[in-house]
């Protein structure tokens, strides 16, 4: 039975097929980059600078050099661990603000089995890894309750768990925990903690490879099992989802606590393979980064591998630009912020188009 | 094959500076300054002090502010020492103590210079303000101050200091003023606490308020934004405070008695001076005490006409005292 | 003679779809007219373009002989158009005449004049003989009259043209008559009404002329006298279509799905359902009728799981369901097409294949050790899409980029594909074309041969005419009736629709 009316592809089905979806929004991610490129730039001429010098100092400064790309892989590390948090909950349709308080979390409780306990040096970070994920997971336990059983907006209660996380913390590393003699800092790690290094000639260590790891391992549960799907059809339509018998409640619970795991990790990570110690304001802004980097990414654990990186970049790359010219690194900061409204902008333009074609579609 | 590179670049630099000898006879002494508070009392002091030196010795200066992520610093400092550019590098900030001391390590020919500490390394150059002579001033000018009865300081015998926390550098300040009382204000006693935080201005407050209730007049505070609450709390209860460090007065007009003065820009100044007169800084640590003009108690303003003219008299003879050596502080540690 | 409403050329495209082609078509003043077409045939879009809602890409329109640029709404009220929408968009909480005036309030010493506001409406409503009482809550009208409140809104405007969307799409017969009588009045007042519909019978009811549309194009615009249904049919659709009742074998099954005293509330708290008892056999496709909002969501929502009764049981072949959860009733045997499929019968950012897969996630052969066996669900896909007819390129297809039939088709594969012994089909051919529908009746049919139990809830009852074994009608929360296909009449049906059971039967 073949009918006029019915007999061809929606002819947008054509125009989708000629243009995969990611490369679209590849082109957008790059257009996004170009003016804020742009932006940076006529703000570089206002400082009365080369942008030009500017930005090739940037790039020096984050790739110049192995040492420097390092630098550049260091900064990425636990922005790509944070992302992957936040990809977790995105990919749920859930929004975990609060990796920030759950690296801060995280990194104290692994600071704390590596200067308290006397163990094996395999087991040891191990076991200081778990306390990170443990100590995130229950950072986030409260909002990730009332989300799931009550339905308390999981945004507010996210971020404001940050605070706390922040001066928590900060109160056990001045008042409790402090090395007598020291700045604001804990008690050093024990080496048998300590995360292995990459190489010698910069502080890179495997949580790098952690991280990576993570967001395969995230993108491969996403794709490839059953639980995985049910959680990015609660991410995409999770009216449908419970349709199709996913349990929401106790998925939003779960989804938030992982991602809350992953948060507190990032922090551990950052500890055990870096500073070795917990000190306050020892990873300022990571978390926020994550979660704007998986934001970028649209919740792709693949694709936060590349913003993070570029983040990492970025940071890097403005200390030698800070050195080497007379631009400060705040306008790396307003590059970010362009890059956080053109992006916005994007979400939202593809929003209301898409809005749009689905009234189209419902009724002419 | 890193430090052969790093000859390397040794030689060409050397090659650099002799051909270009002949060229220019005096090379432009470079300076960069890294530190988080460059907007801050201390970090003022230090901006003023380069910039003084800009202007004078032509230098050229590069500061670099690290901001407040501990995965930088280390960055930071191998980015200004690994040019060899620079030829004095100025560090302030207790947080940076470890990147610096890596960065020292990678680099030994960096000459560092950290401000208002002492630290292991051998090899860096350190600014030690002998904050125990200031304050021994202070002991003295609010002992003098209590124990002649003038006029809002009649309450009671006992001056107060208030510190940040109980760590060793805050007793000196503590240690310098009690032997100032006790060797210039017969009588007079020190009530001290600590506020076990230097970021918590409310808490300064309240403690200065309990002092002046115990009818303290006058507080010393060596606290810094946890003393800030001290000098508001002065304020509020119509009493004196000493500020520390910078120049306070203006915090509390008429209610600040005096600013016990690291003169970081005199430091920061000097030690330039010598590098272009020909007197390179060295390693190991440099005391600027009052009698080299690093340490001063100022007297402030609004307040200056309330002290008896014998307590000021007296004040410059301690001073002097100290200067010449006559009179001797002692950390009894 | 010049058009009270000519639009010359129209074209609006969004991205590659182009939703109108080079549409001209005239309207003369004092005549009804209608506009017609199936399900995305662009009637929508080309009266949002002609209210300034929607900017066109090319094209000319002219109110009256005078070209105008209806950049916005706002200019088209001044032009003295009105456009009284599907959904109607009143304030619950405010009297009949405070929403006519909402906007525009009479103002009497910077206060509102509430009394002039209702001596106004009293005027306007009895001069175009729409009967309402200005000072009721509209949350305590029906909804036939607060269609009236709506169109008494667009007058109080000043409108001369009437544009009306699908008007009687939430109204009984009755109260689709009483429209009509009024739209008709309009006319003869020298007033000009448009009217957009898909259903036939009413075009041929009340319009002087109608104006086809098939893909975002005009077919024709005729005199109405001048035609019969089955040619406006042909016209639509290219070809006629057969509404006729499905020829059936007896039923012979036991009992597969019993609800017993069944009460919920709806989500404002509200008691939805009073009291359904119901029972569906094997073989037997019970048909759900009532106007929209009478308790049939509800009632679907409580059988799928997706809402708590708070009273009674449901039982599943003779075993009552302890938990009220999807998970629960699927793997009790149902199988659900859901009333709005793009809310939640697809994840419309989603391949075919991963939409088929909903439900089968955990299930052997689709998936085996927590791994979903893609090669294989696409491969089921594959077959789904040939078998139900779904048009797509492949079964990689985004269904966002499906047309609403063949939106739907996946839904319906994906359910009925289940082999399970309950279906209930919600609204399964709402904005669905004449060819999709006649696919899903075709399915619905073959599966109530297999012996499922199919519990059939449409708006549309000519498809449950055509489909059901037996018709339940619901009214206010209640079945208020159970009438034989067979020996019914759409007038019995409506009646039962707008709660005549409960009344005295003496109008009747």
């Amino acid at each position: 039975m073949t009918l006029p009316s019915d007999n061809k592809p929606a002819p947008d089905a054509l125009k989708t097929q000629g243009m995969p979806q990611w490369a679209e929004q590849l082109i957008g991610q790059a257009i996004a980059v170009g003016i804020s490129i742009i932006g940076g730039a006529v703000i570089i001429l206002l400082v009365g600078e080369s942008p030009l010098h500017v930005f090739a100092t940037l790039l020096r400064g984050a790739f110049g050099s192995w040492e420097r790309t390092a630098g550049s892989l260091l900064q990425a590390t636990p922005i790509i661990i944070a992302g992957v948090a936040a990809c977790v909950a995105l990919r749920g349709g859930l929004f975990n603000i609060g990796v920030e308080g759950q690296l801060y979390m995280g990194g104290f409780a692994a600071a704390w089995v590596g200067f308290s306990f006397a163990l094996p040096a395999g087991l040891h970070v191990l076991v200081a890894m778990a306390a990170a994920i443990v100590a995130g997971a229950l950072w986030i336990a409260l909002p990730a309750f009332f989300r799931a059983r009550f339905g308390t907006n999981e945004v507010v209660s996210t971020i404001l768990s940050n605070y706390v996380a922040v001066l928590i913390t900060s109160y056990l590393t001045i008042s409790v925990f402090k090395r007598p003699g020291g700045w604001s800092e804990t008690e050093p790690i024990a080496p048998t903690a300590y995360l292995p290094q990459i190489s010698d000639v910069s502080r890179l260590n495997i949580g790098l490879f952690i991280g990576i790891a993570l967001a395969i391992g995230l993108h491969l549960f996403l794709t490839r099992t059953s639980a995985g799907y049910s959680v990015s059809a609660m991410g995409t339509n999770v009216k449908f989802a419970e349709y199709g018998g996913v349990s929401i409640r106790r998925n939003i619970l779960v989804i938030l606590l992982c991602s809350g795991a992953v948060g507190g990790l990032a922090g551990g990570v950052e500890t055990l393979g870096v500073h070795h110690r917990f000190m306050e304001g020892f990873a300022p802004g990571f978390g926020f980064d994550g979660v704007i980097a998986a934001l970028l990414a649209n919740g792709s654990p693949i694709g936060v591998i590349g913003t993070a990186l570029f983040f990492g970049a970025l940071r890097a790359g403005s200390l030698l630009m800070e050195v080497e010219t007379n631009a400060s690194r705040e306008v790396i900061t307003v590059f970010q912020a362009f890059i956080i409204l053109c992006v916005s902008a994007q979400i939202l333009i593809r929003r209301r188009r898409d809005s749009t074609q689905g009234e189209r579609r419902w009724k002419f | 094959m890193k430090a052969k590179f790093r000859n390397l670049a040794a030689g060409s630099a050397l090659a650099a500076m002799l051909l270009g000898a002949g060229n220019a006879s005096a090379e432009t002494l470079k300076v960069a300054a890294i530190s988080g508070y460059f907007s801050q009392g201390f970090g003022i002091a230090i901006m003023n002090g380069l910039k003084k030196a800009e202007t004078d010795f032509g230098v050229e200066l590069k500061i670099v502010d690290t901001g407040n992520r501990a995965l930088d610093y280390e960055e930071q400092f191998n980015n200004i020492a690994k040019g060899g550019e620079y030829d004095l590098v100025f560090v302030m900030g207790w947080e940076l103590v470890d990147a610096l001391q890596k960065s020292n390590q990678a680099y030994p020919d960096q000459r560092f210079i950290f401000i208002d500490g002492v630290l292991d390394s051998p090899s860096m150059t350190y600014v030690d303000f002998v904050e125990e002579e200031g304050s021994y001033l202070v002991g003295a000018l609010t002992g003098m101050l209590a124990a002649a009865d003038a006029e809002g300081f009649n309450s009671s015998d006992e001056v107060g200091f208030i510190g940040g926390r109980d760590i060793p550098v805050i007793r000196n300040f503590l240690m310098g003023m009690e032997q100032g009382v006790a060797e210039q204000a017969e009588g007079v006693s020190v009530s001290s606490v600590f506020a076990g935080t230097f970021d918590d201005p409310a808490k300064g407050s309240e403690l200065a308020m309990t002092l002046y209730g115990q009818g303290v007049d006058v507080i010393y505070q060596a606290a810094g934004p946890t003393g800030e609450g001290v000098l508001q709390a002065a304020k509020a209860a119509g009493k004196y405070a000493v500020g520390v460090d910078i120049d306070q007065c203006g915090t509390a007009p008429g209610n600040i008695l005096a600013s016990m003065l690291k003169r970081a820009d005199v430091a920061v100044y000097d030690l330039i001076k010598g590098e272009v007169e020909g007197k390179p800084v060295k390693p190991g640590p440099v005391s600027y005490g009052v009698a080299a003009g690093g340490i001063e108690l100022k007297i402030c303003d609004e307040v200056a006409d309330k002290i008896p003219a014998e307590v000021k008299t007296k004040l410059e003879e301690v001073r002097s005292g100290i200067a010449d050596g006559k009179i001797q502080v002692k950390l009894n540690q | 003679m010049t058009f009270a409403i000519e639009m010359t050329g129209v074209t609006k495209r969004f991205g590659a779809v182009v939703a109108n082609r080079n549409v001209s078509f005239g309207v003369r003043q004092g005549e009804i007219h209608a506009l017609v077409g199936e399900n995305g045939a662009g009637k929508t879009t080309l009266m949002n373009v002609l209210f300034g809602l929607v900017q066109p890409d090319e094209g000319t329109i002219r109110i009256n002989g005078q070209t105008v640029v209806m950049d916005s709404p706002r200019r088209a009220i001044a032009l003295g158009l009105g456009m009284v929408h599907q959904h109607f968009k009143l304030v619950p909480s405010l009297t009949v005449a405070e929403n006519i005036f909402l906007g525009m309030e009479i103002v009497r010493g910077g206060l509102i004049d509430r009394k002039a506001q209702s001596e106004k409406t009293r005027q306007i409503s009895a001069e175009f003989g729409l009967k309402v009482d200005p000072d009721r809550r509209v949350s305590e009208l029906s909804v036939g009259i607060e269609q009236r409140v709506e169109i008494l809104k667009v007058l109080a405007r000043g409108a001369k043209i009437v544009i009306l969307d699908e008007p009687t799409a939430v109204l009984t017969p009755q109260e689709s008559r009483e429209l009509f009588r009024i739209l008709r009045r309009f006319a003869d007042a020298g007033m000009t009404v448009i009217f957009i519909s898909h259903h036939l019978s009413e075009v041929m009811e009340v319009s002087d002329t109608v104006t086809v549309l098939r893909d975002g194009a005009v077919v024709g615009t005729r005199p109405t006298r001048e035609l019969n249904e089955d040619e406006l049919v042909r016209m639509m659709v290219g070809r006629n279509v057969n509404f006729d009742r499905r020829p059936r074998k007896a039923i012979s099954g036991r009992t597969v799905i019993e609800l017993k005293e069944i009460c919920a509330r709806d989500a404002r708290g509200v008691l939805a359902l009073r009291d359904v008892n119901l029972t569906v056999r094997s073989g037997e496709i019970v048909g759900i009728v009532g106007v929209d909002g009478n308790g049939q969501t509800e009632l679907a929502e409580v059988i799928a799981g997706l809402r708590a009764p708070s009273h009674g049981e449901i039982a599943v072949n003779g075993i009552t369901i302890a938990e009220s959860h999807p998970r629960a009733m699927r793997e009790a045997g149902l199988a659900h097409v859901p009333a709005d499929r793009l809310a939640r019968g697809v994840d419309a950012s989603a391949s075919i294949s991963a939409n088929i897969l909903m439900g089968r996630q955990y299930a052997q052969p689709w998936a085996g050790r927590g791994l979903i066996r893609w090669g294989r669900v696409r491969e089921f896909a594959r077959g789904l899409i040939k078998r139900f007819d779904i048009r797509a390129r492949n079964e990689k297809t985004l269904v966002k980029t499906l047309s609403g039939g063949n939106m739907q088709k996946v839904v319906v594969a994906r359910e009925f594909s289940r082999e399970t012994p309950f279906l209930l089909v919600d609204q399964p051919t709402r904005g669905v074309d004449i060819g999709a529908m006649e696919r899903i009746h075709d399915e619905i049919m073959l599966k109530r041969d297999q012996g499922a139990a199919i519990l059939l809830i449409s708006v549309q009852i000519d498809e449950v005419l055509a489909l059901a074994d037996r018709i339940l009608v619901m009214f206010a929360g209640r079945i208020s009736g159970e009438v034989d296909p067979e020996k019914t009449t759409e007038d019995e049906i409506g009646l039962l629709m707008a709660g005549g059971a409960e009344r005295p039967r003496a109008a009747a």
